[in-house]
């Protein structure tokens, strides 16, 4: 009986809590509304003396779910309130199922930055055209002709401005706005102690690491981050774009069916077989495993970026080490290339479901600007940072640091719709390896923008191709690696490249060149 | 399970030879029951079932949710390039091999191990050791496969060393690059993980059984091994039929056979992508990851028919071999 | 009930003490292992060789992740999800269940295949979301608690359960003239302890646990739970390496896996506290008192 009594009263205990949270939550909850969309939009009458317009509060999803920033908080932010009047009330992707979801229901916020949707987003369906919007609102912001270009959508409109691009117009005038490449460091305490060899081409650079695995038995002579940065560094070496399309002798290639391709292939099997790599590198899942080695000295040499060598020596100073690398800042190929045709990474689409268009269009008129692209990245001038005459921005604060950037609310917001050069002179720091190694690197820079507009509908068949021969690939390359003789690796390569063909490459390939003759300019 | 023995008294109210109205009216209690889970199915999981459409149409998300009506019937061409695509076959080995490993090396382990618990003299004991056991399957598989590494690695890992340094073997194991190793590494890690979480199912059934069997047994002599096999295992065969038909349903992923998903994408590399790449990361990969809805619905499609056939055989079977099943 | 220790008790008593030991050493182990690294510097746990205990120590990572604010209604709101989400779906289901264990119930069959489809057959989450709009359901707390008041795999396990209880338990109530829902509050759910300390238990670590629904369905920052905050941290913690910043950033003492491990022990941490109290529920015998008494 008094069992049956305890079983009751807990019973009657949670019935109360279910009526009691329930009720109290849909009482409290802001915005639950029937309609309950995610796009909250307030506008209050400015509270602000300073302003004498309206504040528009728009909502903004970002599709990286790794964001640093992710409010409209601290200094930066709030100058761009005052002089846009727009307050921004932001959403990160939690992950890339997210938007999409968003987007086949219906509910997107006002504005949508994303990088991997660009071409679904460029849809009259769910965004509102650039160009009309500029037509009634904001005549006088005016976007260069290559960007019109190269934002142009399939419907001849523009939905976006790609953000982190510049124009070579844009780049000849600051010579000193370099961006992050591949590189690769070696440990400056094992050179020296091997009487500095030359490391002047990648015959060298072999040679080295094989005198380092004779003399050093407990180093590994060669760790390459695997996030992205295995073969990166060693195709630039061979002239081979790493990604994507190329343009030889006027037709477009897909990258795999470069002889340059083969070559980088080659030379790192060849570096494999000699034991100067391990398989297990090609394994890892993440980039700290690699780095493990590295910090705990057990690297010689790290295939990474350049300003790798940079980052390392700050902690391995950090944690009391006495080692410390160099950054290769030469170029060990006569025929080194890197390919960028990127017309920029992220995007911000002014959704159907807008509620202040004119205010959106004028917020990123604003921000493309020189004024509000350089406030947003950099900060207010004379208060965080002073033009140097040499030709870059000295910032007051601690620039890399993101715990500062998040206080200060400083730079990630200016991805919206910024500058890559302005990126560029954000990092640049005179006297670092980093600055030498990419200001070397900046020479050896193809650009070809256009190529990237070459990209396939997201439900298309050339997609479906795209996507299934770059798994294979990442499936398949290992084999090609870690082959026993060199005969092997060609035909490990052979055998991929078949394989693609099967997969419908040349039918890729006709598809890419027909779209190419379209959308380059003449 | 369905009782084998009938218990002594009829309810006098399921009388047989009246009419199904009668029935129905006497039983109205329990049908209200049955029928409020009904409609609880029907809001939550037969309506939004229309999305399964879109596995036979050439849907886009820019259309919205009213393109699952609207888009262009395609019929079976999304199945057909699933079947059709190069590594169709080493997926669907890989996915079936793995689960059924897994379940024939990892059912019986949970219960050995509930009966094990049991059999405990020591509460105190007892019940450190069984909340110890479930830890794990509250560590995310991220997390485990960052353990796996620095256990098993070649380069750092401390069992590669100790078993160097004890001259057991002597070139370290790869034991996370090679495919020989990665069903195995996935069955023993799966065991490990959520072995100690299903126990509890079948401690909660053993919990349930009338002690009077037990001594009724021991007076006729049984000994404890004896008492096991024939009081304990029987008595919860319902439950053990119960899972391992739900298990059977669900082999192609989760449930007691658990986690393929997260395990093939975690531990699954270029070196070991013959044994490691099953169906569902194939599906993430060029389903999910590029928002091709359609095609991932379709593949998910093929899956539940799949299980939904296991499970109506695996039924019948079992009601056919051991009298009992799940309905 | 006492009983005298024969030989081959004492035999299988020692093999059963020797397993379960090594067992539980095996499994509190690696558990124990994310709870030193939790303590550990992040920088030095990727040097690798922690095994017993922090080399490192700090608390570096717990204050990275209570550093951010909105903890408090997350932990709220999440706790509110786990008892009410629990409760209403163990007594839901329990009640569909038992309802569909009645020998002699009409229909049966038609409703188990009813029941296995719809546990089979899923139309996605697009759909699944424009069904959570069209109820009203976005960005409320009944989202969290009622799709998933039903649990198909539990139903399926308490109606073996129920099954297994005599039928005369009731009777005597019935022929007093008591209802059947209130018999099944009465007699049979105390009689089912074991099963709903089970479900109890699942159900609540599965709501502890849940960020999707946090994530995909829900606006408002009050209304987040606890788990979604963790994913937060940890893919902010996940800056890609391939911008400066993200380079200086994993620099910090503390790297995305030590977030990660301490999330995790965040996270288990109130299971193991709980889980005590419902044991005494496991033990044999609970049918004992209600059918002779």
């Amino acid at each position: 009986m008094r069992r049956n009594k305890s079983v009751k009263g807990m019973l009657l205990l949670l019935a109360a809590l279910t009526v009691g949270v329930v009720g109290c939550s849909s009482g409290n909850t802001k915005g639950n509304e029937p309609a309950a969309s995610p796009s909250a939009t307030s506008t209050e009458s400015a509270a602000n003396p300073s302003s004498n317009e309206e504040l528009v509060e728009l909502s903004l999803f970002v599709d990286h779910s790794w964001y640093p920033t992710k409010d409209w908080s601290g200094p930066i932010p709030e100058e761009i309130t005052k002089r846009t009047g727009v307050k921004l009330n932001i959403t990160v992707a939690t992950d890339e199922k997210q938007l999409p979801l968003m987007i086949a229901s219906g509910d997107l916020p006002d504005l949508v930055f994303t990088s991997n949707q660009i071409v679904r987003m460029s849809d009259p369906k769910l965004s509102l055209p650039w160009d009309d919007l500029i037509a009634q609102y904001a005549p006088d912001f005016v976007v260069d002709e290559e960007r019109i270009k190269l934002n142009t959508a399939n419907d001849g409109k523009i939905y976006t401005v790609l953000g982190a691009y510049s124009t070579p117009e844009e780049w000849a005038q600051y010579p000193l706005a370099t961006d992050m490449g591949p590189g690769v460091m070696v440990r400056q305490d094992i050179m020296d102690k091997m009487g500095n060899p030359p490391l002047n081409t990648l015959e060298d650079f072999k040679n080295v690491l094989i005198r380092v695995k004779n003399e050093y038995k407990d180093q590994i002579p060669l760790v390459m981050n695997p996030a992205g940065w295995i073969r990166t560094y060693f195709s630039s070496q061979f002239g081979a774009a790493n990604d994507g399309l190329v343009e030889k002798d006027g037709q477009l290639i897909h990258f795999l069916r470069q002889a340059e391709l083969l070559e980088t292939y080659k030379y790192m099997n060849s570096l494999y077989r000699e034991g100067l790599i391990t398989a297990e590198n090609f394994a890892y899942k993440n980039e700290d495993q690699a780095k493990q080695l590295a910090l705990s000295g057990k690297a010689f040499a790290y295939e990474w970026t350049t300003n790798g060598a940079e980052t390392f020596n700050a902690q391995i100073k950090a944690n009391g080490g006495d080692y410390s690398y160099t950054q290769i800042v030469n170029q060990l190929n006569d025929q080194a290339a890197i390919y960028k045709n990127s017309a920029g990474w992220s995007g911000t689409f002014i959704t159907k479901n807008n509620k202040n268009p004119e205010k959106s269009i004028k917020l990123m008129q604003f921000l493309f600007s020189e004024e509000g692209d350089r406030l947003a990245k950099w900060g207010i001038e004379g208060e965080h940072w002073n033009w140097n005459e040499q030709g870059f921005p000295e910032m007051t604060y601690d620039k890399l640091n993101p715990e500062v950037q998040n206080k200060l609310g400083i730079y990630w917001w200016a991805n919206l719709v910024g500058k890559a050069v302005n990126e560029g002179l954000f990092y640049y720091t005179p006297g670092t390896q980093t600055a030498a190694a990419e200001v070397d690197q900046a020479k050896i820079k193809v650009y070809n923008p256009y190529i990237s507009k070459v990209k396939p509908d997201p439900d298309s068949r050339e997609q479906v191709i795209l996507t299934n021969i770059g798994d294979m690939l990442e499936n398949q390359e290992a084999k090609v690696y870690l082959a026993k003789t060199e005969e092997e690796a060609v035909q490990a390569y052979n055998e991929m490249l078949k394989k693609a063909e099967d997969m419908g490459l040349a039918d890729y390939e006709k598809w890419a060149n027909e779209k190419y003759n379209e959308v380059k300019p003449n | 399970m369905k009782p084998e023995a009938q218990p002594a008294s009829e309810r006098p109210r399921l009388s047989h030879g009246s009419s199904v109205w009668t029935t129905f009216k006497k039983q109205k209690a329990f049908q209200f029951f049955v029928l409020a889970g009904m409609l609880f199915l029907l809001v939550f999981s037969y309506g939004p079932m229309v999305g399964i459409l879109m596995a036979f149409k050439d849907y886009r998300i820019v259309d919205g949710v009213g393109g699952i009506f609207t888009s262009e019937w395609i019929g079976m061409r999304h199945f057909k390039d699933f079947v059709t695509d190069y590594n169709f076959e080493t997926l669907v080995k890989n996915t079936l091999i793995l689960s059924f490993l897994k379940l024939f090396f990892s059912f019986p382990v949970p219960i050995l191990f509930a009966i094990m618990l049991n059999e405990m003299r020591s509460q105190v004991f007892k019940r450190i050791v069984q909340t110890v056991s479930y830890l794990p399957h509250f560590i995310s598989w991220v997390v485990v496969t960052g353990i796996l590494y620095a256990f098993f690695s070649t380069d750092v890992g401390i069992i590669n060393d100790m078993l160097m340094q004890l001259g057991i073997i002597d070139k370290p194991l790869d034991l996370l690059t090679d495919p020989n190793y990665f069903w195995g590494l996935a069955v023993a890690s799966s065991i490990w993980k959520e072995a100690g979480w299903w126990t509890i199912i079948f401690l909660a059934s053993i919990a349930g059984l009338d002690p009077s069997l037990y001594e009724a047994a021991e007076i006729d002599g049984a000994t404890r091994l004896q008492r096991i096999r024939h009081v304990t295992v029987p008595g919860i065969k319902g439950s053990i039929i119960v899972v391992l038909i739900l298990s059977l349903g669900n082999i192609l992923g989760g449930g007691l056979v658990g986690s393929n998903f997260e395990q093939s994408f975690l531990l699954g590399n270029p070196l070991n992508s013959d044994t490691s790449q099953i169906v569902q990361t194939y599906a993430f990969n060029v389903g999910l990851a590029q928002g091709r809805f359609a095609f991932a619905t379709a593949i998910d499609f093929i899956q539940s028919v799949i299980a939904l056939t296991l499970i109506l055989s695996s039924n019948y079977i079992a009601k056919k071999v051991s009298g009992s099943s799940l309905f | 009930m006492r009983r005298k220790r024969t030989t081959e008790d004492r035999v299988l008593d020692s093999l059963n003490y020797v397993a379960l030991a090594l067992i539980g050493l095996c499994t509190f182990y690696p558990f124990y292992y994310i709870l030193i690294l939790s303590f550990n510097q992040g920088t030095d746990t990727a040097f690798g060789g922690i095994y017993l205990w922090p080399r490192a120590f700090t608390l570096d990572n717990y204050t990275y992740i209570f550093n951010d604010g909105k903890w408090s209604s997350a932990f709220v709101v999440t706790l509110a999800r786990t008892v009410v989400g629990a409760g209403l779906t163990v007594l839901f289901t329990c009640l569909v269940a038992y309802g569909l264990s009645q020998k002699g119930l009409l229909f049966s069959r038609f409703y188990f295949i009813f029941f296995i489809v719809a546990m089979n057959f899923s139309g996605g989450l697009i759909t699944y979301y424009v069904l959570l709009k069209g109820l009203g359901l976005l960005n409320t707390f009944g989202v969290y608690v009622i799709p998933s008041m039903l649990n198909l795999f539990f139903l399926m396990v308490a109606i073996s359960f129920f099954r297994e209880i005599p039928a005369e338990i009731g009777e005597s109530a019935r022929i007093d003239g008591a209802k059947e829902l209130q018999i099944f509050f009465t007699i049979i759910l105390p009689v089912s302890l074991p099963l709903i300390a089970t479900m109890a238990l699942f159900m609540g670590a599965g709501q502890w646990n849940s960020w999707l629904d946090s994530a995909y369905f829900v606006q408002n920052d009050d209304l987040r739970t606890m788990s979604y905050r963790m994913i937060q941290i940890i893919n902010q913690s996940m800056i890609p390496t391939d911008n400066a910043s993200g380079q200086y950033a994993a620099m910090r003492q503390v790297t995305g896996f030590s977030v990660q491990v301490t999330a995790m022990v965040i996270s288990v941490a109130p299971i193991v506290c709980v889980y005590p109290f419902l044991q005494k529920y496991f033990v044999k015998g609970i049918m004992l008192g209600s059918v002779k008494g």
